[in-house]
């Protein structure tokens, strides 16, 4: 039995009812890391040690009959902007090298209660600020399906360690698609879950109003396992919505006590969004949408409303909320301070600071955050991008009427090769059109792989469904996941033992 | 010559009384060692979120209510951006779109005809404190203060000279004290005041082109800066200059201001509703329920004491001072003590107390409980005033029963007239000169003889008695 090559609650299991001991799937996965990463780079932080402690930790707590979670035992890995004690959380800047944060982030806290093992950090884009893991300061992951091609991001470091076998599930973070345009690219189910259901504290903001921590995995059940664990009401973050105890629990028993028969839900199809893709991703996508009418489910028409205002909506917010919450990186707490810094005036000493620890990208984002902020370009940029917020949200709550998810490709193709659009921002921007709503709505949406390209790539699909009802979202991605065997393709990579 | 009149608003920032910061659980108390009472929120450290403290809230609904402002149904939270090693977020929370209250007012103790008005009261986090240490050429910073809650309170410019904004300020601090907002400690710079000054030609409408003063630690400070920069101004006007719009800084050593920046160097701060934090709806209930919670006025504790406890109006207005005082004279009342006595023992001996000890009031540990029984023995001529007088001496540094004090140490009051008789007849023995002074007119020669008796007593004889006593003896020394 190759343990690797499990899903998450099948580990789980497996630990749960004595066949096999935490701290074996953890030297298994500790195997695989020590043969793959330094090709992968997909994590920029992990120890042997503490994987091994805190193995032995959580099987005393098992052997003592305590009752943790289905995914006791399991190990996982963390996107490196989610604070942790054990490694240094450096969200893949120079800014931040050797930061290793006091105090562990609220999911990090509840992964801990329900058994997590924690393996490491992964790589991602710069404070997340990317599409590809090309702006981390530690260089790109590669993708396990082809190792030319960018895994994705900015939780693409998650996405490759889950995707080679070297992590069960992870943690990703989206702002504007960061775990679901991986996920696709990797060919794994990921959940940008609702605004507010997964406590941001301790998660490093990039963009305060849209940023949510959600499970990377190898199917729906998996992330519903997860979202059990991480889902709590937390009084640090209030954002964090009152319905997350409730909602808690919910998943896992949305895909384990699943009623396959999808009767009755209604999936919209929104025509004009396909023919904006590449004509594999459009053919997976109307595959998708037969599987689901197979099902039972009517699959109806939809418009997405003012599909041309979503990108630079996304982007004027983001980069301006990222203006103020990137301030503080001005090398007075963090960063490298230069060697003549006692004789630089106030102001040459942060911008030196602040021009040296920032890499292009993010320097990039928060040039155009401070402008659309500025005293006289605030109302015509800023406000005007939060109106059109507003109109955006309003219309999805109407036109979302009686629907209970709308069916779209993830990105407009499989993963292109690395450092494909490096001079070109807009033309990586723009491929983010189809996930951003997503988070300007506060909604939850899930992406999940529906097959592989020619080129041997996978595609994914995206389900955007209702404000806290992402139970629903998971139980039709399982639904779906019951029937085809799309997700459970495997890179040739990730065969274990074999060097990536 | 031209007369010119001075025009001034005021903004006033004052830490609240909470007991923890405005957007963590850290502690808010002050003189604590540096960095000692700081969490991963107010360090700003990356991934940590600010959470309001209610009670901030509530602070600020207090004074807003008091100040006649209409609140502000669904008020939010800005974010105000600057690079400051002081700040470690690099923006601090605060309030520019939706304050908590506008469109207030407060009027003047001293100027009955002048009703300042309140632009608005908003809610803010304090900074860190910045120490430079020449010796080491170092700054040092003490995040301790950062996150402390602040309410900014911005008056309109309905102010004309630095007479009327001293009354501003302490009729404003007064208010802050007895609502609980506030202790208004400006040595610990819980209570500060910035300064907009302009002047204008008599009778002329257009407000002057104005400049801003900060840094005046003290009431005097402020005074003096005002003075000094209307006459700077006028003096500039005068010379056919031009005032231009800047912040200055006062230097009070030199009583002079340095300009520190102009507006068109002003800081863009780029504003905007912090994301971390909902809006807040201060919603019909929350208001009602700070209404009825709401601490009594020093104005209104002022004429229940003229009509309830037919105190004077003098009186009134020295007990609502400050908090202590009022609280230590409705305490001692309520005990059982009799409010006239209360009233001329704390504006008496209390404050005589505070002046030889060169302390405040509040730092006298006599209870109330203690005061009411040692007035109540003096009203019921169990002890003289003079004996009470060296109780309460004694009072001050022990911790004891004035009752238990008095038996044990035999000091009640001596009023068995035989006994008085006696020493009485003694004393004139002893004082033959003073006797015949009387008899020969000089009614000094009396007070003289009743002060020797009652030192005789050690204070303690009734001096009704003894006054009664006294002149009785002094009669029969005249029919030989």
């Amino acid at each position: 039995m190759q343990l690797t090559e499990l899903s998450a609650w099948q580990l789980g299991d497996l630990i749960r009812k004595k066949e096999i001991r935490a701290l074996d799937a953890a030297e298994a996965v500790v195997a695989e890391i020590k043969t793959k990463n330094e090709k992968l780079n997909a994590f920029l932080s992990y120890d042997e040690a503490v994987i091994r402690s805190q193995a032995e930790g959580v099987q005393e707590k098992l052997d003592a009959g305590q009752v943790l979670s289905p995914l006791a035992g399991v190990p996982m890995a963390v996107k490196d902007n989610i604070s942790t004690r054990l490694y240094p959380t450096t969200c893949a800047s120079d800014m931040l090298q050797g930061y290793l944060p006091p105090y562990d982030a609220t999911v990090i806290e509840n992964l801990q209660q329900a058994g997590a093992v924690i393996t490491g950090k992964t790589n991602m884009d710069e404070f997340a600020m990317g599409c590809s893991t090309e702006t981390s300061f530690r260089g790109p992951a590669l993708n396990p399906w082809n190792q030319g091609h960018t895994p994705g991001g900015s939780s693409g470091g998650s996405a490759a360690a889950v995707a080679a076998g070297l992590s069960w599930y992870a943690l990703g973070s989206d702002t504007g698609g960061s775990i679901r345009q991986p996920s696709a690219y990797c060919n794994l189910t990921g959940l940008k879950p609702s605004y507010g259901l997964v406590s941001r504290y301790g998660l490093i903001a990039y963009a305060s109003s849209l940023d949510q921590i959600g499970p990377m995995a190898r199917s729906a059940r998996d992330c519903a396992a997860v979202m059990d664990c991480i889902t709590s009401q937390d009084s640090k973050d209030s954002t964090s919505s009152d319905h997350s105890t409730a909602f808690k629990a919910s998943c896992y028993e949305a895909t384990t006590g699943f009623n396959i028969s999808l009767k009755g839900r209604k999936i919209a199809l929104p025509e004009q969004a396909l023919a904006q893709v590449d004509p594999a991703v459009r053919r997976a996508v109307s595959e998708t949408a037969a599987v689901f009418k197979d099902l039972g489910a009517d699959i109806v028409p939809f418009d997405l409303p003012y599909q041309d205002a979503s990108v630079p909506v996304y982007y004027l917010i983001a980069c301006a909320e990222a203006s103020g919450n990137l301030a503080r990186y001005d090398g007075v707490q963090y960063g490298r301070q230069p060697d003549n810094g006692h004789e630089m005036d106030l102001t040459a000493f942060y911008e030196h600071n602040r021009s040296a620890g920032f890499g292009k990208e993010v320097k990039r984002r928060l040039m155009l955050g401070t402008f659309v902020l500025s005293s006289g370009y605030y109302d015509a940029w800023y406000l005007k991008a939060l109106k059109m917020r507003r109109m955006i949200i309003d219309s999805y709550n109407e036109m979302m009427r009686g629907i209970d998810a709308v069916l779209m490709p993830v990105t407009p193709s499989a993963a292109p090769p690395l450092y494909q659009h490096e001079d070109d921002p807009l033309a990586r921007y723009i491929s983010d059109t189809f996930t951003v709503d997503a988070n300007l709505t506060g909604r939850p949406a899930i992406a999940f792989p529906c097959g592989i390209n020619a080129g041997g790539l996978p595609v994914g699909a995206q389900l955007t469904g209702h404000l806290l009802a992402d139970d629903i979202l998971l139980g039709l991605v399982h639904a779906y996941q019951t029937q085809t065997s799309h997700h459970e393709k495997r890179p040739s990579s990730a065969r274990k033992g074999e060097p990536a | 010559m031209t007369t010119y009149e001075t025009i001034i608003g005021l903004e006033v920032h004052t830490e609240l009384q909470t007991d923890s910061k405005i957007f963590c659980s850290c502690s808010t108390r002050f003189g604590q060692q540096p960095n000692t009472q700081c969490c991963p929120v107010c360090l700003g450290l990356p991934g940590a979120l600010p959470v309001l403290n209610r009670q901030v809230a509530e602070l600020a609904l207090r004074l807003c209510l008091a100040t006649d402002c209409s609140i502000t149904p669904v008020t939010r939270f800005d974010r105000k951006n600057y690079f400051y090693p002081d700040l470690p977020k690099a923006y601090q929370i605060s309030q520019l779109h939706e304050p908590i209250g506008r469109n207030g007012q407060l009027c003047l103790k001293d100027f009955p005809e002048r009703v300042v008005r309140i632009h608005e009261i908003h809610m803010e986090e304090d900074a860190g404190k910045l120490t430079h240490d020449p010796w080491s050429d170092q700054s040092l910073v003490d995040y301790n203060r950062c996150g402390v809650p602040l309410l900014e309170i911005v008056s309109e410019p309905d102010l004309r000279s630095a007479e009327e904004a001293l009354d501003y300020l302490a009729t404003l601090r007064k208010l802050l004290m007895f609502l609980g907002v506030s202790d208004c400690r400006m040595e610990q710079g819980s209570l500060r005041a910035d300064v907009n000054v302009s002047v204008r030609k008599t009778g002329t409408q257009a407000l002057g082109t104005r400049t801003e003063m900060k840094n005046m630690n003290s009431f005097k400070a402020i005074g003096r800066a005002i003075i000094h920069e209307s006459q700077r101004q006028i003096d500039l006007l005068n010379e056919g200059g031009m005032i231009l719009q800047e912040t200055r800084r006062w230097d009070e050593n030199k009583e002079m201001s340095f300009a520190m920046r102009s507006k068109e160097n002003a800081q863009d701060y780029r504003y905007f509703p912090d994301p971390d934090l909902p809006p807040v709806k201060l919603d019909k209930a929350w208001i009602d329920r700070v209404r009825q919670n709401m601490p009594e006025r020093p104005e209104q504790k002022q004429s229940r004491y003229q009509h309830e406890w037919r105190l004077s109006a003098y009186e009134a207005e020295q007990l609502t001072d400050e908090p202590f005082l009022a609280s230590l004279l409705e305490q001692t009342i309520a005990c059982g003590a009799n409010p006239a006595d209360v009233s001329s023992w704390i504006l008496g001996e209390w404050l005589q107390a505070c002046r030889s000890g060169n302390c405040d009031a509040s730092d006298l540990s006599v209870q109330p409980e203690s005061l009411a029984k040692l007035l109540e023995m003096i009203r019921n001529n169990v002890i003289t005033r003079t004996t009470a007088r060296s109780v309460f001496t004694y009072m001050l540094d022990h911790q004891i029963d004035p009752e238990s004090y008095v038996r044990e140490h035999g000091l009640a009051m001596v009023n068995d007239l035989d006994d008085l008789k006696q020493m009485v007849a003694s004393v004139l023995e002893a004082s033959e000169q003073s006797v015949k002074d009387y008899l020969a007119g000089k009614e000094k020669a009396k007070t003289y003889l009743i002060g020797q008796v009652m030192r005789k007593s050690r204070g303690k004889a009734n001096p009704a008695h003894v006054n009664k006593l006294v002149e009785e003896l002094l009669e029969q020394h005249r029919q030989p």
